[in-house]
């Protein structure tokens, strides 16, 4: 129970950060971030996969909701979600994962994150910006936007949960 | 049977999958066919109170800048109006004026929130249906041209910006030459005018404005500098890059463009196309 309210105030706080911060950044050559990837990240290994998928639409649309994008956030999302198991899989540890593990920094180390979070992230942004702009620009474009965006989120979640680490650790101190 | 149960599983996500993609993609395509059917948006729900609550912190910045632009737009008008004339000739009686009716009239707005990084960049305002605002109408500032109304609520409106595909405005040169307006999606500083011959002569710097048909936009309303100069690959006509006059990131008021007579031109040419 305890967790799942954890996890419902991380869904308000990024959809929080997401619109009112991140959406509001103007960034040379127009690239975004898609800060709330985040909780589709560090939901529990045993989460199921269906619920995952769910799970990440909603908050999706959620986004969609606040920054008119129609369908497009909750679409690229729902593929993160979808690529996430196998994601996993591929880069498990020898030993294999402990279920009562979160896929998160300070409990899987930093190599493993960027790994992970990096190749999540470019899926998620091909996906997003191939659907979103495909119609009117060029491949060359698209290829800036995708590599930048992705660089700067991948950066952004990771140096999120330092802070939020050493948060953590003060409060059992 | 192990088997068969595993492979069923797999089917499973994969069937919520596709059905939830599915859905998201029905939404984003429709939504750029058919604005009616849209679930949701910055105009309604909580969605607009969150927009709402941010404006209402936001509204403050670069007010000095703006209230500079007020005051040279007022210049301009008080310039234009009677009292800053005199009278040339005393002789001349006061005849009132009916060669000119009134045409256009504007609905005052303010920004709530506007994008420019994105596919389709909207501007959020807090006018809508009940101060007049409807679907399709022309908005502009004090600068020049800002796009179309692409969605109305009670209190508030949806507007399409120049930084949009399918945009599709009518442009005008100096010379009365025109082309049609569009975005290639790249960059918030240029806009692209195609459909202008290549034996026109075209000077960079150049401004231009709105051709002012269909009733959506006055004629004359300043949309961009010539900032380049190409021909287009395997056609007649250039390929003209615009800079804009309008600076999407700092929109703080419009005005949406109410044309009086648009019922009887629509009816008419609706007479004539049937």
């Amino acid at each position: 129970m305890r967790t799942i309210v954890k996890y419902i105030l991380w869904f308000v706080g990024l959809v929080a950060a997401q619109t009112f911060v991140f959406d509001n950044l103007v960034l040379p050559g127009g690239f975004t971030i898609a800060f709330y990837t985040l909780f589709i990240f560090v939901l529990p290994f045993n989460t199921p996969n269906n619920l995952l998928m769910i799970v990440a639409f909603a908050l999706g649309l959620t986004i969609d909701a606040f920054s008119d994008t129609y369908g497009l956030n909750a679409s690229a999302a729902l593929t993160l979600a979808a690529i996430r198991p196998r994601l996993f899989r591929w880069f498990e540890p020898a030993v294999g994962y402990n279920e009562t593990q979160t896929p998160s920094l300070s409990q899987m180390g930093l190599n493993w994150c960027i790994k992970v979070y990096s190749i999540g992230i470019l899926v998620f942004y091909s996906w997003y910006y191939v659907l979103g702009f495909m119609r009117i620009s060029g491949l060359w474009f698209i290829g800036s936007k995708i590599l930048y965006s992705s660089i700067s989120t991948v950066a952004l979640i990771l140096l999120a949960q330092v802070l939020f680490r050493r948060k953590a650790k003060q409060n059992e101190l | 049977m192990q088997n068969v149960r595993s492979i069923f599983r797999y089917l499973r996500v994969f069937l919520i999958f596709v059905l939830l993609q599915g859905f998201a993609l029905y939404l984003y395509f429709t939504s750029q066919l058919y604005p009616s059917i849209q679930f949701a948006n910055s105009t309604k729900g909580i969605s607009n109170s969150f927009v709402e609550a941010q404006h209402s912190y936001t509204k403050y910045f670069g007010l000095t800048e703006e209230n500079r632009k007020l005051q040279k737009a007022y210049k301009t008008l008080l310039e234009k109006s009677p009292i800053s004339f005199i009278r040339l000739d005393a002789k001349r009686a006061t005849i009132e004026d009916t060669l000119f009716k009134q045409n256009y009239s504007y609905i005052a707005g303010e920004v709530l929130r506007s994008s420019t990084h994105k596919a389709n960049n909207f501007i959020t305002a807090n006018i809508g249906k009940k101060h007049g605002v409807k679907r399709g109408m022309g908005v502009i500032n004090h600068d020049g041209l800002i796009g179309y109304v692409y969605e109305v609520s009670e209190h508030y409106c949806l507007v399409k910006t120049l930084l949009s595909e399918n945009i599709n405005i009518d442009v005008s040169l100096p010379n009365g030459q025109f082309g049609l307006l569009k975005w290639l999606g790249s960059n918030p500083n240029a806009v692209n005018v195609t459909g202008i011959p290549n034996d026109t002569e075209v000077e960079l710097g150049e401004l231009i404005t709105t051709r002012g048909t269909g009733g959506v936009f006055p004629r004359g309303i300043a949309v961009g500098h010539v900032a380049a100069l190409n021909f287009a690959e395997g056609e007649a006509n250039w390929d003209l890059s615009l800079k804009p006059v309008v600076n999407f990131g700092s929109v703080k008021y419009i005005y949406v463009v109410n044309h009086l007579h648009k019922a009887e031109l629509d009816a008419l040419e609706a007479s004539v196309l049937e």
